[in-house]
């Protein structure tokens, strides 16, 4: 049965309210050392209310804007659409994420872009798929086909192959498995090309 | 054939140490690209390094290196400055392009590239075959340093390990065959 047109667009208003916060949060945190620490930016009282407020409703080009929590980044984030798939999931297509230098200068900017994401609120987990990129202003890039994160151990995993290059060098690996609160990365299968040091860009 | 064997094993125990490896030169390309492979790398970056295991062997140009085990050393802003190959380091080069730059093994149980100095330095049980030209040889000592730019070699007598001194504060003896 559709909703009439008053409680279609109260939850159109609720969504665009908590829509931006949940996936801004659930993304930001994936991306190496945006905020692995997530537990003590969504905590369980927020969670619930996200979960329980999105009612089954898609949004489509979304654009969110704001400031990170934790260092004052500021961000912007587009999408095609918005999903929620089930009590706790939201899909997201073609995200493009771009994130500001902090402005004490202790953390860089960065982008992300990849064709799908589908964060689950509950678990505090979220998958990339397809095309993702991630750019970071020091050169620094990262490619895979599907990317999974924990976002509250802050771990990744990539078990399609992935590509990273850096000013250094290129290295090619089947999968990794990336503890970002630790910064120890482990590559299955892998191959380093480091560049000769006259060309290693500064 | 013999005798010249033995003229020239006198001679190598005569030789003063460190000495240039008689006209031993690897084949090298300190420009080229750098290309490793293992099964597995742990990369830690909070502490600049990266250890490679699992049929580690590295490449560049047209020199190899293959070990047990390797560790990637970088700066902290990421520049690789030199890679340790530890257990069963085997250093291969290709025919260069002169006369002289026949194909060259070194066995070792370590070796150091420093990647700044463009450096190799192997130790502990150096073996050098050497094939090509017509002519064959062995070398044998307790290290051997490659200039990397040049492929010029020199086989040292001593051990040459971090933080330890020769006995007697007097360098070893090379060994050297020819056939």
């Amino acid at each position: 049965m559709a909703d009439n047109p008053e409680t279609h667009s109260r939850r159109v208003a609720r969504l665009r309210k908590l829509l931006p916060a949940l996936a801004l949060v659930a993304c930001l945190a994936l991306v190496f050392g945006a905020a692995p620490d997530i537990g003590q930016i969504l905590g369980s009282k927020r969670s619930d209310q996200l979960r329980n407020a999105l009612g089954g409703l898609a949004i489509s080009d979304p654009v969110f804007e704001g400031n990170l929590s934790d260092d004052g980044r500021t961000y912007r984030m587009t999408a095609k659409s918005g999903t929620r798939n089930s009590d706790a999931r939201i899909e997201l297509k073609t995200l493009s994420l771009n994130v500001s230098p902090a402005p004490n200068g202790t953390r860089q900017s960065f982008t992300l872009n990849a064709d799908r994401a589908e964060l689950d609120v509950g678990k505090q987990t979220a998958q990339f798929q397809g095309n993702i990129e991630i750019d970071d202003s020091l050169g620094a890039s990262l490619s895979a086909q599907s990317l999974t994160a924990d976002l509250a151990q802050g771990v990744l995993y990539a078990p399609q192959g992935i590509t990273m290059q850096t000013p250094s060098g290129t290295l090619e690996a089947r999968t990794l498995r990336a503890d970002t609160k630790s910064q120890i990365y482990v590559f299955e299968k892998a191959q380093l090309r480091l560049a000769p040091q006259g060309e290693a860009k500064p | 054939m013999t005798r010249l064997a033995i003229l020239w094993l006198l001679l190598g125990a005569l030789i003063p140490v460190p000495s240039p490896a008689q006209g031993v030169r690897f084949a090298t390309d300190a420009s080229a690209p750098l290309s490793a492979k293992a099964d597995k790398i742990i990369w830690q970056q909070a502490i600049g390094r990266a250890d490679f295991s699992g049929a580690a062997h590295i490449t560049q140009g047209p020199l190899s290196i293959q070990a047990d085990t390797m560790q990637l050393l970088m700066s902290p802003s990421g520049v690789a400055q030199s890679l340790v190959s530890q257990g069963q380091v085997v250093v291969l080069s290709s025919p260069g392009p002169g006369p002289q730059d026949g194909v060259h093994r070194a066995d070792a149980d370590r070796a150091h590239y420093d990647l700044i100095a463009n450096t190799l330095l192997l130790s502990g049980n150096v073996q050098v075959r050497q094939n090509g030209a017509g002519k064959a040889g062995k070398m044998s000592g307790a290290s051997l340093q490659i200039d990397m730019q040049t492929g010029l070699a020199r086989i040292l007598g001593a051990p040459v390990l971090s933080g330890e001194t020769p006995k007697n504060g007097k360098p070893g003896r090379a060994r050297i065959e020819l056939e």
